[in-house]
């Protein structure tokens, strides 16, 4: 292990919320493990995907890794001189959302500046506006319009320029192109890697769908409910799920093919119970199809499968079941 | 064979205090019996409007012109009573969020009987027995306990579920789904296309299917509309439009789709953005981001033109 060129270093760590109880009787209070025992190292400079559905814990564990939430249990590390508070940077969902409406273009993307300290003189500031604008694919003559006369594309752009302008050493991403127009999104994920490659960013891009993810990681991560499914290159764990739910995710999605789409046998693949009924076996094996009795006792742990590949499952899929 | 539900010319400008938005410019769309029609477009497309424009669903400052007909009226000249008449014994339409449409305050029960007891004139205890039945047929396990809950304890999936019944209770003629999985995971997603499969047959729907997503046409629909800045650009038969795609917002559409679907190497987009409904628009309105634009695009409107089963709006078939 070359543990000297880990960016980010997650041990065990488990982040809980608590919630009180939904009967009106009672006001215990509960907590609901959002995430348990994640582990996992980021080396600098990759691109880590984090694909779950909704209620995976996808975003905790990114805002986890942002500082905004405090593990209840296991630490997080950074390497490669990262301040948590100075060198992350985070891009969101639905850029209009993230953008006050209130503030110019220019206001939106230098005011980051003047929270973490740098404070630079107008021309400096000036410069630095111009040319992040520049490689964002904004134009300049812009700088005084406000988010809302912009598309969603642009928008994103926007929020892109906001977070490089600090020049980061670490980048998330949470679904940065799921609101977008499926005619633009690409334009968005080549913006992303480009900076990614030039500046040797670290990159954590979070996705609920394989297929898209594949194009911008390396490295991959499976959540299901707060726990991590499967782990391994974006490349391996698209062309093998090894996990019954990685697989899942992969063959449920529609292609956009009638011929494909014609020979598809829609699989039952059963929603998720409520996430706050602790069970003793695997989480998934409630909707999965190949548990057997064992999965419903005893809870699998991360398991090394083949050279890359690590599984949380007592009977990893062998070969790759086509969709 | 003539349509079931067809609009003629269909324009519909919303007065905004930034000026006139041209939501949809002089669409036509025709509805066959028992067919699933696709309508596409990205956002700001129209096709939400359209429909909502078609059942007078619009806000105030929304002016819609054109005809709409269904069973040889025009539902756009048709009185409040007349087109709620319509709204809800005839054509339902379903959304893409499913806890927004439903009322968080009121139990599933008083929400799916309501309909009923209004329009049917039944007692509470009958239209309680058909709300179960309907949970039933859209796959709610345990119905009969779970029509007494409240919208919040069910997953989205559920939900939609739930929608899907509300719209099927008065047993329409036409369902028009807005982007009905948008919101859902993709493992509920695939449950609830193949639960509307599996109704279609059951309660001989035809239905309008409002998505962005080529990849869920192409396991739903029988005929494609894709939108584009308010106008169709391109009508076809599935298999036509996915393979042998003519108008090259479909073109550019569609190898964005594969790519993000993993099926190429490299992921592909549409150079440019979207354009604003504003103004009076000259020429074709995906001139400026057409890879293979001609100058006379810039010009002049393009119509529709093409065979039976496939039409386009571009100069480049015009001939």
């Amino acid at each position: 292990m070359r543990d000297n060129n880990l960016a980010i270093e997650v041990d065990d760590v488990s982040v809980s919320f608590r919630h009180s109880s939904s009967s009106l009787m009672s006001f215990k209070k509960n907590t609901f493990d959002a995430l348990s025992n994640i582990s996992i190292a980021v080396q600098a400079g990759s691109r880590l995907g984090i694909v779950g559905e909704s209620g995976s814990g996808k975003t905790t564990l990114a805002k986890t890794i942002l500082g905004l939430y405090q593990p209840a249990t296991g630490t997080i590390g950074f390497n490669h001189g990262v301040q948590q508070n100075k060198d992350i940077q985070f891009i969101f969902q639905d850029p209009l959302a993230a953008l006050n409406p209130r503030m110019t273009v220019e206001q939106l993307i230098t005011e980051p500046l003047d929270y973490l300290g740098v404070k630079p003189d107008h021309a400096t500031r000036t410069k630095k506006l111009k040319t992040i604008m520049e490689q964002v694919g904004l134009d300049y003559s812009q700088r005084q319009r406000y988010a809302h006369e912009f598309s969603g594309g642009q928008c994103q752009r926007i929020g892109i320029a906001r977070a490089m302008i600090t020049e980061p050493k670490i980048l998330i991403c949470d679904e940065p192109v799921s609101a977008l127009d499926v005619s633009v999104r690409a334009q968005i994920i080549s913006l992303l890697k480009e900076f990614q490659q030039r500046l040797d960013l670290t990159l954590i891009f979070i996705a609920h769908d394989l297929s898209l993810v594949r194009y911008i990681s390396d490295e991959l991560i499976v959540l299901y409910q707060g726990k991590l499914m499967e782990m391994g290159p974006s490349e391996e764990i698209f062309s093998h799920a090894r996990h019954p739910y990685t697989q899942a995710l992969i063959s449920a999605e529609p292609r956009p093919d009638p011929d494909t789409e014609r020979q598809r046998h829609y699989a039952e693949y059963g929603e998720i119970e409520t996430a706050d009924t602790k069970l003793d076996g695997c989480v998934y094996a409630g909707r999965c199809t190949y548990a057997q009795s064992r999965c419903h006792i005893e809870a699998p742990k991360l398991q090394q499968v083949g050279e890359t590949v690590q599984v949380a499952c007592f009977f990893p899929l062998e070969a790759v079941t086509s969709v | 064979m003539s349509a079931l539900l067809e609009a003629n010319n269909i324009s519909i400008d919303f007065a905004t205090e930034s000026g006139v938005v041209h939501a949809v410019r002089d669409a036509n769309i025709e509805l066959f019996e028992g067919e699933v029609l696709g309508v596409v477009g990205e956002s700001g497309s129209g096709k939400t409007q359209l429909m909502l424009g078609m059942l007078k669903l619009l806000p105030e400052n929304a002016v819609t012109t054109g005809e709409v007909i269904y069973s040889d009226k025009d539902l756009l000249t048709l009185n409040k009573l007349d087109i709620n008449r319509i709204r809800s014994n005839e054509i339902a339409m379903i959304f893409q969020d499913p806890m927004s449409s439903l009322n968080p305050y009121l139990k599933v029960s008083r929400q799916l009987t309501e309909t009923l007891i209004l329009n049917q004139k039944i007692d509470k205890q009958t239209a309680l027995k058909q709300a179960i039945e309907i949970l039933e047929k859209v796959r709610i396990p345990d119905a009969a306990r779970r029509v007494h809950d409240y919208p919040y304890q069910f997953s989205g999936g559920m939900r939609q579920r739930i929608m899907i019944a509300m719209a099927l209770l008065r047993k329409p003629k036409v369902l028009i789904a807005d982007e009905p999985t948008t919101a859902l995971d993709v493992t509920v997603q695939a449950e609830i296309l193949a639960l509307l499969k599996s109704l279609r047959d059951e309660f001989a729907l035809s239905i309008i299917l409002i998505t962005h997503d080529m990849s869920i046409v192409a396991g739903q629909c029988d005929r494609v509309v894709i939108m584009y800045a308010g106008q169709p650009v391109e009508m076809a038969s599935l298999d036509e439009l996915f393979y042998a795609p003519k108008h090259p917002y479909t073109q550019g559409l569609l190898a964005a789709a594969k790519s993000q679907s993993g099926l190429t190497d490299k992921l592909v987009s549409i150079p440019g953005h979207p354009p604003v409904n504003t103004g009076i628009q000259l020429g074709c309105a995906f001139y400026p981001r057409c890879e293979q634009r001609l100058d006379v695009c810039q010009r002049d409107m393009p119509v529709m033109t093409g065979s039976n089963t496939q039409q386009q709006a571009c100069h480049l078939y015009e001939r």
